[in-house]
């Protein structure tokens, strides 16, 4: 297994990713790809409302209601997620995945240096955070770059959608 | 966020990724292959203080990856793991912790049983 990946998690520069707009350039890149149709982040918590309905019929405040409400959440915080494959001849396909917190893609076996070098080419092309691989036999990861450039594959708007907002300030009063 | 970290902390999954967890400890990239098209939780590998939980979790997990259908609940000595709680910008459910990416060489082999 390996993996390619550029987060903004705990990015300074403060920004998040559009999906749709890295798809459209992976569409371009990579015109070989299959394109997998909807967010599966929300398909995933649309699927586990649908999984846990006898239990939040009888418990509706008890833990498949916080199972659900959590990937509402994530698919909120680290969406919308667009996922797509890449043939790779002899081997088994490139999974990849646009989310607003990173862009990466996963793979069974060690690929040939040239699709490494596209999937490389890519991703640099995105502009802006963290490039990691797997380090130690992918028990962790390594920053093998901080990309700090301009990038036309960005949310619109202030903020990122996996911060918490913080509270506001309390005035004293009396 | 819970106000005091219990002795013992749940993970619920399915079946396959809990034999890897025990028998390997946390994989960064195992993590990833495992979490589909929605990804992963960019913070780390969560657990839950409230074991009724974890068992929701294993048997959603166990629905959508196959396995027996219960999934298999995970649990750890709260005291040997590198536990976070949310930051204040940080989401997290009620009753969880989390176990940072970088702090996943931490947990070795048989450390969640």
């Amino acid at each position: 297994m390996g993996f390619l990946e550029l987060t903004l998690y705990k990015h300074p520069s403060g920004v998040a990713f559009d999906p749709s707009k890295v798809i459209a350039k992976a569409r371009a890149a990579f015109p070989e790809a299959t394109f997998i149709p909807g967010d599966q982040a929300a398909a995933e918590a649309q699927r586990a409302e649908v999984f846990l309905a006898e239990e939040l019929r009888e418990d509706p405040h008890g833990p498949a209601r916080t199972v659900v409400a959590s990937l509402r959440r994530k698919a909120k915080s680290y969406g919308p997620s667009f996922a797509f494959t890449i043939p790779v001849a002899g081997s088994k396909p490139i999974r990849g995945l646009a989310r607003s917190v990173a862009v990466g893609f996963h793979f069974q076996e060690p690929l040939p240096v040239p699709i490494r070098e596209r999937l490389y080419g890519f991703l640099k092309c995105l502009g802006v955070g963290f490039l990691e691989v797997p380090k130690e036999g992918g028990k962790t990861h390594d920053i093998v770059a901080d990309l700090r450039g301009s990038s036309d594959c960005l949310r619109d708007g202030p903020g990122v959608p996996w911060l918490k907002p913080a509270a506001p300030a309390t005035t004293e009063v009396g | 966020m819970p106000d005091e970290l219990s002795e013992r902390v749940y993970h619920g999954t399915d079946a396959a990724s809990a034999e890897s967890i025990a028998r390997d400890g946390l994989n960064y990239d195992a993590r990833r292959a495992a979490a589909g098209g929605a990804g992963p939780d960019p913070k780390g590998f969560s657990v839950t203080t409230n074991p009724g939980t974890a068992a929701a979790w294993a048997r959603y997990r166990a629905g959508e990856r196959g396995g027996p259908p219960t999934g298999v609940v995970l649990e750890a000595d709260a005291a040997r793991l590198p536990l976070r709680s949310g930051g204040p910008d940080e989401w997290t459910d009620v009753d969880e912790w989390f176990i940072a990416t970088e702090d996943f060489p931490q947990v070795g082999p048989g450390v969640f049983r």
